[in-house]
């Protein structure tokens, strides 16, 4: 019989879907996303193919291909991160059929694996991490499925090896960056199904040659133009790198989500969460581990890829002087360790101490997910805050550019590269290419600039401050322009 | 019940869901709904926690989130008053379908839980008053035998408290009632029980509305009722306001109109007779009987709480939409009873009279619907052409300054905040006391005594309300031939 998840589990899954392509409508386009987009997708040349660290390959490909069919906006060059996320809401359903058959296991894993608003970012922005993330735990719970099946109702070895091998390369082709961690998954899966007894070179040739062909027909020409250069992006310690996967799991809770009263219990709870995640994660491993059970094996192979991964970038930090993963790039190590945790949550406890540790896990699980649910946003990246009123600073030059005629404006690099997207996907304005503040034209009338940083600058050209908002953004403006706009509709668009 | 019937049912159901989704969508919006959103969501800062008898909580943090997302109109503040009125539809089809017992019955007794105009109003307009009606239906309704239908139960009473103060007795009535049917069956162990039917509720009480309950200033309890014929008058008013001449014809409406008072003392004789008759011939279905022990002992408990608290303490009774809850729970109750059969003649006479009763009260209620305005502040059914022919003024006059009295201030600055270009300055609430006014928009009956005292000059006039625009002698010359004055009503 085919599992058919709770309704609880499907409304969960489903209300983060919505979210999801909520938040890719309405939140406002970010740096990064922008220059993805200006770099690799703009032109009519294949500029996808590319060399750089900011070309998430596949990513930009659908981005292109997205963009040509419905046009340019923030939602159509988010549209392959949605699909990457819809594929990882999937899986993570998947994973908590696996971990358990009881509610109490499934929903809070799911909150974990989902809600964290470290994912769930890159479940919207229009990056490769999404999909990344997405094909690697399909990859993974597809094995897993197959392994822990009653053997009657299993696919063909072959099937499963080859979807996995394909999802791993997919994952690649969509970020570079889980180079090391599809290597450690797939050496993972191969020990894995090493137990079948199949001929060891059949097996290897069946995990290894669907991955190495989608390989070779997608990114095979950048992977190999890749230079050491490009990787400047990283942490130079374990402790930064750790640190900043911690920051980004427990960012920001919601003062509209999460009322005043709990507000406080939240703040002193979150040094405590993940440490008691871990440990009571540990008790019950060590606990069951003697046990005929597959749950906690499982579990450690899954911690153990994590590890691989991250072992490989050390080794890699120590003798070639790559970075260590930082934040995004870091960003598997948390989704496998809790797919872990929920493994771990979902082993029957037999004996007391088990059973205290398993109401431990369950109980921090719950707490983690519902101050999860509580971080959730709309508005903005934790990545790129500066951006989140991007479009409304964009709707003001607009307004600038059809009341006053400006043509020319000059922008801090912050917001620069979204503004000349803004640019593009209205196509109603005839403004110039947005430049760097720090370059010269003749003609400017009108500075993008950061409040915090850009004062000098505003001040030894004399500009005045027309717009001014919460991220810093401010909008200054020639005196001459300045007298203008005096009575201007420009300065009264409601708030 | 025979698939014609039950189609039938769904699509009472289904129209009903679209005439509420209309009216959401064509409505003006009115004073009530246009302060909630000014005090509470529009602002950044999260003033949906603050506790204050205007701020649903539920209800207002979902505004919040609706209009973020798709900017602010009356369709997207009514948002979450359309999931309100989803919820209470899908249970009051449930609870009627369950009733299984003839057509012209069980589509009477939805007619009767969805199409009254007192509660039509309410799944419309945007305060807590819907979704509060719906979670509380969709927790009555809720299975009694599963440990987590009950707890389902339990977080949709928790809801209907988050999304209105004023359920509160009422959602503590139910919740009690349920606990009572479910234990009485004695299939799960009471503390599981006690444990389904508590923990959820309380979990989403502290989830959501307890900062609201903890500040919540109980000087703001001033609306109510001061005896108990003016809280059943409100009912009664309410129930039967305004048939609608557009829906049915001259002859019909003058017959309607003519023996209206008498549909509901006519249905509760009806009903007393045929429950009378039941009760004395022992007849019923156990579950007939456990729902309406439910329903109609949560809303006389419900009732005998607020009567001694009024009593007690001074609380004033519910009064019309603050005991809104009382209409669903008693006709829950009035059906779960008539959808006894009967077993004699006699039992046929009085049950088919019951059925035509509530038939008689079922087309009044359709009789009564309505597209354009809510009974309470119907003042407001020409809120958005007011603002229409100011906001011409002032693109094609420069008009600014706008003096109004209470009835649309809010409204008036409410559209200010839908418009996406320059508009006029912020109205105040100066009406009497204005300086420098350009334009006065006002109520004919209720500001009489400012039109001639200012030499006003009233240049619109509204065509259903007595909203209206009138001008100082000083803008005459500059306005009074503005074409401004010409747009369609």
């Amino acid at each position: 019989m085919r599992w058919k998840p709770s309704y609880l589990i499907l409304g969960t899954a489903l209300f983060a879907f919505a979210w999801v392509v909520t938040r890719a409508c309405v939140q406002a386009i970010s740096i990064d996303e922008a220059t993805t987009y200006l770099g690799y997708v703009q032109y009519a040349t294949p500029d996808h193919w590319r060399v750089n660290s900011n070309n998430h390959v596949l990513n930009s490909g659908l981005m292109r291909l997205v963009t040509s069919l419905f046009g340019l906006s923030a939602f159509t060059i988010r549209m392959p991160a949605v699909i990457g996320a819809g594929l990882y809401v999937w899986a993570a359903v998947r994973w908590c059929k696996l971990a358990s058959t009881q509610w109490f296991v499934q929903w809070p894993l799911l909150l974990c694996l989902v809600y964290n608003p470290f994912v769930f970012d890159y479940l919207v922005a229009a990056r490769g991490y999404g999909m990344a993330v997405a094909f690697l735990m399909l990859a993974l719970v597809n094995a897993a499925e197959w392994l822990y099946q009653p053997l009657e109702r299993r696919r063909s070895l072959e099937a499963m090896c080859g979807i996995s091998s394909v999802c791993l390369a997919l994952s690649f082709a969509s970020n570079f960056s889980f180079a090391f961690v599809d290597a450690a998954a797939l050496i993972g899966l191969l020990s894995m199904v090493w137990v079948q007894r199949t001929s060891a070179m059949r097996l290897i040739g069946m995990l290894a040659i669907p991955g190495v062909a989608v390989i070779y027909a997608t990114v095979w020409w950048t992977a190999r133009h890749f230079g050491q250069g490009e990787l400047w992006y990283g942490a130079a310690t374990i402790g930064e790198s750790l640190g900043s996967l911690l920051d980004a799991t427990l960012y920001q809770l919601n003062p509209d989500l999460a009322n005043p009263q709990l507000l406080p219990l939240f703040a002193a709870l979150r040094p405590f969460l993940l440490p008691m995640l871990l440990l009571s994660a540990l008790a019950i491993g060590s606990l069951t581990w003697a046990r005929k059970e597959w749950r906690p094996k499982f579990a450690a192979v899954l911690a153990l890829i994590a590890v691989a991964a991250f072992g490989m970038h050390w080794l890699g930090h120590q003798y070639m002087g790559l970075l260590l993963p930082k934040d995004r790039t870091g960003l598997y190590i948390v989704t496998l360790l809790t797919a872990a945790a929920g493994m771990l949550a979902g082993v029957p406890a037999l004996s007391i101490s088990a059973r205290a540790a398993r109401i431990a896990l369950l109980g921090t699980m719950f707490a983690l997910g519902l101050y999860f649910v509580m971080c959730l946003r709309l508005n903005h990246f934790k990545e790129w805050p500066w951006n989140a009123n991007a479009d409304k600073v964009y709707a003001r030059l607009a307004c600038m550019n059809h009341e006053h005629v400006v043509r020319y404006v000059s922008s801090v690099w912050m917001q620069e590269a979204v503004l000349n997207v803004y640019r593009l996907s209205s196509g109603h304005e005839t403004l110039a290419k947005i430049i760097d503040l720090r370059e010269e034209r003749a003609g400017t009338e009108v500075w993008v600039t950061n409040y915090l940083f850009d004062q000098p600058l505003m001040a030894e050209k004399g500009l005045k401050i027309i717009y001014h908002d919460e991220t810093e953004a401010t909008i200054a403006v020639t005196p001459e322009l300045a007298a203008r706009m005096e009575a201007s509709v420009c300065l009264q668009f409601p708030q | 019940m025979m698939d014609r019937d039950q189609r039938i049912l769904a699509a009472t159901a289904v129209f009903a869901m679209a005439w509420v989704i209309a009216r959401a969508y064509v409505q003006a919006i009115t004073i009530d709904e246009a302060t909630t959103y000014a005090l509470f969501v529009q602002n950044s800062a999260p003033f949906h926690w603050l506790g204050s008898s205007n701020n649903h909580v539920l209800n207002t943090a979902l505004m919040r989130l609706t209009t973020r997302v798709f900017g602010v109109s009356e369709w997207s503040v009514r948002l979450p008053a359309l999931l309100g009125a989803a919820i209470y539809i899908g249970a009051c089809l449930r609870l009627c379908r369950r009733f299984n017992c003839g057509l012209p019955f069980t589509w009477a007794l939805l007619v009767c839980l969805i199409y009254n105009p007192f509660i039509m109003d309410f799944l419309v307009a945007a305060r807590g008053y819907g979704l509060a009606l719906g979670f509380l239906m969709a927790g009555l309704v809720a299975d009694h035998k599963r440990l987590a239908s009950c707890a389902v139960a339990s977080a949709c009473i928790g809801l209907a408290f988050a999304a209105n103060f004023s359920f509160a007795i009422a959602c503590g009535t139910v919740l009690a009632a349920r606990f009572v049917w479910s234990w009485s069956e004695r299939t799960h162990p009471l503390l599981k029980l006690l444990a389904a039917y508590a923990l959820p509720a309380i979990a989403v009480t502290l989830l959501i509305p307890l900062p609201a309950l903890l500040s919540f200033p109980t000087q703001e309890l001033w609306y109510g009722s001061r005896s108990l014929p003016e809280m059943l008058d409100g009912f009664y008013i309410s129930s039967l306001f305004q048939l609608n001449e557009h829906v049915i014809g001259p002859k019909l409406h003058a017959v309607m109109l003519l023996n209206q008072r008498w549909f509901y003392p006519a249905l509760g004789v009806t009903f007393a007779a045929w429950a009378a008759y039941a009760i004395r011939n022992k007849l019923g279905r156990p579950e007939l009987t456990r729902m309406a022990a439910v329903a109609g002992g949560a809303a006389a408990a419900a009732f005998l709480i607020h009567w001694t608290a009024f009593l007690a303490f001074g609380l004033l009774l519910p009064k019309e939409r603050t005991g809104i809850f009382f209409v669903p729970l008693a006709f829950a109750a009035v059906g779960a009873v008539g959808a006894i059969p009967p077993v004699s003649r006699v039992g046929r006479w009085l049950r088919t009279a019951f059925v035509a009763a509530l038939l008689t009260v079922a087309v009044n209620n359709i009789a009564s619907m309505r597209l354009m305005y809510f009974r309470e502040w119907n003042w407001n059914e020409e809120g958005k052409q007011v603002y229409t022919v100011l906001n011409c003024l002032h693109e094609k006059h420069h008009i600014n300054s706008v003096a109004s009295g209470w009835p649309f201030v809010s409204v008036l600055n409410f559209y200010r905040q839908t418009a996406t270009r320059d508009t006029f300055a912020a109205v105040p609430d100066t009406i009497n006391n204005p300086e420098h006014v350009e334009v006065y928009v006002l109520e004919t009956v209720l500001n009489p005594d400012l039109i001639e005292p200012k030499h006003l000059k009233v240049m619109w006039h509204g065509d259903a309300t007595k909203a209206a625009i009138a001008l100082p002698p000083e803008q005459l010359a500059a306005l009074e031939s503005s074409a401004c004055w010409e747009i369609p009503h």
